[in-house]
């Protein structure tokens, strides 16, 4: 055990050092007063349009505003079912008078994390992993890692573990960083704010029988948690991928296309089902807890999580039977 | 742990064939406790693929290779416990300090940071990053990593690759001083000759991928020289080398060169028969051997005989 | 073993960065990150650091595993018991606006649907509203692309869309060219029958309309737009144009029999110049047919305030 832990120290060690983590955290502090900028704007320009700041007003706006999307026949059927969820939803928060974007910290930090599950954040995660172990290949140190009285399995889990607690750790930055940045502008206020919470989605109708309010506070909590588990999915699968090529560049590359394709095909062909079955369209995990509906029909948080642990195991089960196996060529 | 008779290292018939393409083949040699023994081969001969093999990094196709005793592949922590080994380049983390680098292979090794300030001398670099040294400092932090966890082999390729002058000598001392003050078997690879031959007790030769000899470096050549003529005209002078008995090795070189090893009292001798002859002698130069006059000498290089 | 540099290759290196930094131009910015930089990697080295990082790496790793298991919970097992309407009615009354609000409902002519800048009618009016009543004038646009007095009716019996009415200080509608489009059997066919049978229906709702929003509030007025003709300058002018003359008949009628109900006429508008005012799809007014369609209903607006002022 204290073996596993002085490797993993290794590593972590090595993560940190190559700057990979400050470059992370410093595209958050980039990025975050953007994003509080843009959501500033948006909600000032709403106001302005309508006159008023009463959320109830600007709610009954947005759902007219859905209905006549709903209303044009270029819409397509995928679209329209989505769209028609999404007011009933937003009809639901107005008939039970809850504001589900009162202003302040927490409801970004929610918004947040619900709209970078897809995106940005596994970008962010590819940055740290996808040279975790090609930059041993390419900077020739994988030689003098594998001739030390270790085993090999042992030096990629230790390598895999720490890329875990990385993850985890960007994940928590994010949290703090958006949290702290948007307060500035938006006020800390709005941690036991009540979110409505268990919508559920049956042959294109709305189920509200299982909806219920959870403080603002452990939403986010479960949001964090579940886009943690999908950051880990990335991760792995950046983890094999590393592992399978040589050069940082190319690995680094192959995952970003995948995670941006992954993205762009739900939205662009979601009749075609067997999409469901791919990692990246299985990201949006929190859009389960706040009923979003899925762009691809049938898809459950059981259903996702499968998709993505098998997607994982597959991956952790392929990087280990390669780098265990193969020769270290020049 | 290791008695006298059990050799440090045991390479048995070794193979790795990727593919259709054999890299290298029936490769066997030991090298005894406490030897210098050197690997000499041109550049491509499948050197380096040997030493990756030696220390676990390919798998062989075929052979064995035991490390005090142990073998590589079926008790690899045992048997790489007594290696130190620098592959190819001293390839270290550039954005670590030499100091962190070696707290690093530390670790891995369950080594005492103590035995750091053991196996560097403290320095006025080593806290700064490796990504600043020249590659000589990167030479000696390698070595100082492979020492690390006190092998019993040092395995070192080509460790003089890039090194000026001054600091070739430098590392020859060095090694020659691990050799002797520290008891500690050294395998090196190199391509130079002349250079195994000042350090080494023992040599294996390796070319297209196969050992073509192994044994004492003092064997490997004679006390010849090697002497280059110029001559004209070329073929008679090249028919009166050749028929001299004490003449072990000719061959034509370019136009008018002719390349011959012999005992260099001898050269005086063969001058004034060329002359005697009238063939004109424009040039003898005396040279120390090279690789290529090993090759020579294996192959015979006097045709017809 | 021995570390000391030599003090030459010291000097090269040194003489080499300087020069590639001359012909480089890195700019100082730069220079100064990479020493900020170096800074921080200097924290990076102490102790505090590594162990501060560990734990916290092991915290975020415990609190979100946490989550997720939450999450995973909340969402399998969610409890079944109903959402009881929340208790907040306490404040539910918006506080009442200075400028008033203005409460557009109806079809795509409320929408704006044809104005390239989106706004419509409604657009000019908050615009010129905001103007004279000041800018906290609130304007909500419940107008939906393709609604027929059917469906306006179903909307104006919503709880929230009261509500509105309720706060309203003037209602605009644009109502019935759906119905009269779909009921007639589009231009070029028309359903002479159907379209009786639609202009019932349309007086139906109207009056059902008229009475809800009369329930809700009494006091604002209402402005609702006439019908026009988009086919004014088509062949079959001579049947199209009765058809509406009579639709726009049965509103006026309608509009008449509920207190402060103001039509505001297009017919004529569109009757003349029809191409002028039409948007490309040659059914929805252009951004000039908006302009004029708001500047007619400001001018009953004005002349409507204006004598509520002298009444008093």
């Amino acid at each position: 055990m204290s073996e596993m832990a002085r490797l993993v120290y290794n590593e972590l060690l090595k993560i940190v050092r190559k700057r990979r983590m400050l470059v992370v955290v410093l595209i958050l502090a980039v990025l975050i007063p953007i994003f509080t900028y843009a959501q500033a704007r948006q909600a000032e320009e709403l106001m302005k349009n309508v006159g008023t700041s009463d959320w109830r007003t600007l709610l009954q706006q947005q759902i007219v505003d859905a209905q006549n999307r709903l209303a044009s026949s270029r819409l397509p059927d995928e679209w329209r079912v989505m769209l028609r969820l999404q007011t009933e939803q937003l009809q639901f928060y107005l008939d039970h008078d809850i504001n589900p974007t009162a202003p302040g910290a927490p409801t970004f930090v929610r918004n947040f994390i619900e709209q970078s599950v897809a995106l940005f954040l596994p970008l962010l995660v590819v940055i740290v992993a996808s040279d975790i172990v090609s930059s041993e290949h390419s900077g020739g140190t994988i030689k003098l890692l594998l001739t030390r009285p270790v085993r090999r399995w042992k030096i990629l889990l230790s390598k895999y573990l720490a890329l875990i607690l990385t993850v985890s750790l960007i994940l928590l930055i994010t949290g703090i960083l958006a949290y702290s940045i948007s307060g500035l502008a938006f006020g800390y206020q709005g941690a036991t704010l009540p979110v409505l919470t268990g919508f559920q989605e049956q042959n294109g109708q709305l189920v509200v029988d299982h909806v219920h309010l959870v403080p603002q506070w452990k939403y986010i909590l479960m949001a964090f948690g579940l886009a943690w588990f999908a950051a880990i999915t990335v991760a792995t699968l950046s983890f094999m991928v590393s592992v399978l090529v040589r050069s940082t560049a190319a690995s680094m590359g192959i995952m970003m296309a995948a995670i941006i394709s992954g993205s762009l095909l739900a939205q662009l062909a979601p009749t075609w089902t067997a999409l469901k079955y791919l990692a990246f369209t299985n990201l949006r995990l929190a859009d389960y807890l706040s009923g979003k509906p899925q762009m691809i029909e049938g898809m459950t948080l059981p259903f996702s999580l499968t998709v993505l642990s098998v997607w994982s195991l597959a991956a952790v089960i392929i990087a280990f039977a390669v780098f265990t196996r193969r020769d270290v060529l020049a | 742990m290791t008695n006298g008779t059990t050799p440090i290292l045991k390479v048995e018939g070794l193979k790795k064939r990727i593919g259709k393409r054999t890299l290298v083949q029936d490769i066997s040699f030991q090298v005894e406790a406490g030897e210098i023994f050197g690997f000499l081969g041109p550049n491509g001969a499948g050197k380096t693929t040997t030493i990756r093999m030696l220390v676990g990094l390919i798998r062989p196709t075929s052979g064995t290779v035991h490390i005090a005793g142990y073998d590589i592949r079926r008790q690899f922590l045992q048997a790489i416990r007594h290696v130190g080994c620098i592959v190819e380049n001293p390839e270290l983390y550039p954005y670590l300090s030499g100091r962190e680098n070696l707290e690093l292979f530390a670790r891995m090794s369950s080594v005492p940071t103590e035995r750091i300030d053991e196996v560097v001398q403290i320095s006025d670099r080593i806290e700064d990053k490796v990504k600043t040294y020249s590659l000589g400092m990167r030479q000696r932090l390698g070595i100082a990593q492979a020492l690390l966890a006190q092998p019993k082999l040092l395995i070192l390729d080509e460790p003089t690759n890039g090194l000026d002058p001054a600091g070739i000598r430098e590392m020859r001392q060095f090694i020659r001083r691990l050799s002797r003050e520290e008891g500690i078997s050294i395998f090196i690879s190199s391509h130079i000759l002349h250079e195994v031959q000042l350090l080494c007790d023992r040599v294996a030769i390796i070319d297209h991928g196969k050992m073509i000899w192994t044994g004492p470096v003092d064997q490997l050549l004679d006390r010849d020289m090697r002497v280059e003529w110029e001559l004209e005209p070329i073929e008679s002078g090249m028919k009166l080398l050749r028929s001299l008995p004490y003449v072990t090795a000719c061959e034509q070189k370019e136009q008018n060169r002719i390349v011959t090893h012999f005992s260099e009292e001898k050269i005086d001798e063969a001058n004034r028969l060329l002359i005697k002859e009238g063939i004109a002698v424009t040039s003898i130069r005396r040279e120390n051997y090279t690789l290529e006059d090993v090759f020579l000498k294996m192959t015979g290089g006097k045709a017809g005989e | 073993m021995k570390f000391t540099p030599k003090r030459r290759e010291v000097r090269q290196e040194n003489n080499r960065c300087s020069i590639s930094r001359g012909k480089n131009r890195i700019p100082p910015i730069l220079l100064y990150i990479n020493e900020w930089a170096s800074l921080l990697s200097a924290t990076f080295m102490k102790k505090w650091f590594w162990i501060a990082f560990g734990i916290l790496a092991l915290f975020s790793f415990s609190l979100f595993g946490f989550g997720f298991a939450l999450a995973i919970h909340e969402v399998v097992n969610p409890p079944s018991t109903p959402l009881t309407k929340a208790s907040s009615e306490e404040e539910s009354s918006p506080a009442p606006e200075q400028g008033g609000m203005l409460l557009s409902l109806g079809d795509s002519l409320t929408r704006g649907t044809g104005d390239i800048n989106g706004g419509g009618y409604v657009g000019v009016l908050r615009e010129e509203l905001r103007k004279k009543y000041g800018p906290d004038t609130q304007v909500v646009n419940l107008g939906i692309n393709g609604q027929t007095s059917d469906d306006l009716l179903q909307q104006v019996k919503q709880p929230k869309v009261q509500k509105f009415l309720q706060e309203a200080r003037w209602i605009t509608i644009t109502i019935g060219s759906n119905d009269l489009n779909r009921k007639s059997g589009g231009i070029f066919k028309i359903d002479k029958k159907g379209a009786q049978q639609g202009k019932k229906q349309y007086e139906k709702n109207l009056n059902q309309i008229f009475q809800l929003i009369r329930e809700q509030n009494p006091e604002a007025p209402i402005f609702i737009f006439g019908l026009y003709n988009p086919f004014a300058d088509l062949q079959n002018e001579s049947e199209t144009t009765p058809l509406i003359r009579e639709w726009n008949q049965t509103l006026q009628e309608v509009a008449g029999g509920f207190p402060h109900v103001i039509v505001v006429p297009t017919f004529d508008l569109f009757q003349l110049n029809t191409t002028a005012y039409l948007y490309t799809d040659h059914f929805h007014p252009n951004q000039e047919g908006y302009r004029r369609m708001a500047e007619r209903l400001l001018q009953l607006l004005q002349d409507y305030e204006q004598g509520k002022e002298k009444n008093r």
